[in-house]
């Protein structure tokens, strides 16, 4: 498999007909996860809606996520939408889940900055990835786990565990 | 946009309220010898302890010189302890230019602080940026990015392209976070068919037919659904350019993009930023401006926020915002 750039397989989905049918076009993506369906490695993209609100940002909950496999993203291998699943009818929609910007990210003052630490998160997605595929070591996990944590919305961690728990909980640790 | 109104115990109509007893004073503001304003003032017990504690001061206007009244300005002076001062200072103004009895223009402000300068301002309708509004003392409505609304009076018509004044009657703020895209397609169908409609019907027509989910919104995919039920013509595409969405406005078409509200709402303020990728809202393109040739401007009806109606935006900003939809655009002819 050629080396994977996880954030342009996301931007990809984003722009592609199969977001324009099936995800509100509202809708952001979120922190992808990493994981195996039987042999095929595979990325998950929630989605979510946000708004400002006297001067904040809301986060509303996780509404959906498409997962295709990595190596080949113009599949489906699975596309959920939370509002209608039974285990999240506990979720209000109606409401923001929370807002941004959170404590974590006290410190960064500008969109630029932001954006910086978010493309060397994607940075570290690709290592991870690479490492999987490659059966060796992942030299950045540490640094990983750091910038995520930093980075990962606290009103939306609570559903991230409900998609994959065992990625979210160990490369994010709130 | 009236409720203060109920609060001092008006109606809506103030005719009604003041033209009975009140005996109007005819002015001629312009000094061209012609009567253009009709004031009325009145007095109101707005506690109903019955003394009177506010002065209502009622300015029908006549601005085109044409004999029929299309702008109204109410002033409500409230001293609510009878002390002589000035305690609150409301002002209500609704235009009326085209005759068809709904306002077009409505601004309602307030004076909290009492320096004599409107501190917070609701607008459903064109403001003109030479409006003098001091915003500095509260937050006028924080949902509010910082755009200017268009004004045709500062725009050479010869270079603008479109319809946005007759457009800009149709907006509204969405009436739910996931709507915009409802919203947006309203707007294309009140000026494609001359009617009114409803947003919340129109929400409740597309949830029927699976267009629209309430938890989520609308696929982008789907917008233009609502148009094509209506009997409207609809053509879809994605990579299109300005000159594209000129030649639609220019053919007698209405137009919806997708576009990433950050973009768009923050501009060049990189203090205010927002989480997750890609594009997110709905809006109206209603005109593109190139008065200044060096600075083409595109306006919008944006259903996302306050100020939305008719809101201006360098066409760079607006470019860069559109791409991160792939230039999606929805054109829509009757």
């Amino acid at each position: 498999m050629e080396r994977v750039s996880i954030y342009q397989l996301v931007s990809q989905l984003n722009h592609s007909e199969q977001r324009k049918r099936m995800i509100p076009q509202e809708l952001v993506s979120g922190w992808p996860c990493i994981r195996k369906i039987n042999k095929t490695l595979c990325i998950t993209i929630p989605y979510y809606n946000r708004a400002v609100h006297d001067g904040r940002v809301a986060l509303y909950p996780l509404y959906c996520s498409v997962t295709l496999p990595v190596g080949n993203p113009d599949r489906l291998m699975d596309f959920t939408i939370y509002p209608n699943q039974r285990d999240w009818d506990d979720l209000d929609y109606s409401k923001p889940a929370g807002y941004f910007k959170h404590e974590a990210l006290a410190d960064v003052k500008s969109g630029t900055e932001y954006q910086t630490l978010c493309r060397q998160l994607y940075d570290f997605y690709d290592q991870m990835v690479a490492a999987i595929l490659e059966k060796k070591p992942f030299a950045a996990e540490t640094q990983m786990i750091e910038l995520f944590s930093k980075l990962m919305e606290p009103c939306h961690y609570p559903q991230y565990l409900r998609i994959n728990k065992k990625f979210y909980s160990y490369f994010c640790q709130l | 946009m009236f409720d203060f109104l109920d609060l001092l115990g008006l109606n809506n109509d103030l005719n009604d309220e003041l033209a009975p007893d009140a005996e109007p004073m005819g002015l001629d503001l312009d000094g061209d010898g012609q009567v253009d304003a009709a004031v009325f003032q009145d007095v109101l017990d707005t506690n109903g302890d019955g003394i009177p504690d506010a002065l209502i001061t009622e300015q029908h206007l006549d601005l085109d010189g044409d004999g029929i009244v299309d702008a109204v300005q109410v002033d409500v002076s409230e001293d609510l302890d009878q002390d002589g001062i000035e305690d609150a200072h409301t002002v209500l103004l609704t235009q009326d230019t085209d005759g068809d009895g709904e306002p077009d223009f409505l601004q309602v402000g307030e004076d909290f602080d009492g320096d004599g300068i409107l501190d917070a301002v609701e607008s459903a309708g064109a403001m003109s940026a030479g409006d003098a509004f001091d915003t500095d003392d509260i937050a006028v409505n924080a949902d509010a990015p910082a755009y200017v609304n268009f004004d045709p009076a500062s725009a050479d018509p010869d270079r603008v392209v479109g319809d946005p004044v007759s457009a800009m009657d149709d907006w509204h703020w969405q009436e739910t976070d996931s709507s915009c895209a409802v919203a947006s397609q309203e707007f294309v169908l009140e000026e494609l068919t001359g009617r009114e409609f409803e947003e919340s019907e129109l929400r409740d027509l597309a949830e029927e037919h699976g267009w629209y989910d309430p938890n989520g919104g609308t696929a982008m995919d789907d917008v233009g659904n609502l148009l094509e039920y209506m009997g409207l013509r609809v053509e879809r595409s994605s990579g299109n350019s300005i000159e594209d969405l000129e030649k639609c406005l220019a053919n007698g078409g209405e137009v919806i993009v997708g576009v990433d509200s950050s973009e768009i709402w923050m501009g060049q303020n990189d203090e205010f930023f927002f989480p997750g990728m890609d594009a997110d809202h709905a809006v109206q393109v209603i005109g593109i401006d190139r008065t200044d040739p060096d600075q083409p401007m595109v306006i919008l009806n944006d259903p996302g926020c306050t100020n939305g109606c008719g809101a201006v935006l360098p066409m760079e900003v607006f470019q860069h915002a559109w791409e991160d939809s792939g230039c999606f655009m929805v054109e829509a002819y009757a």
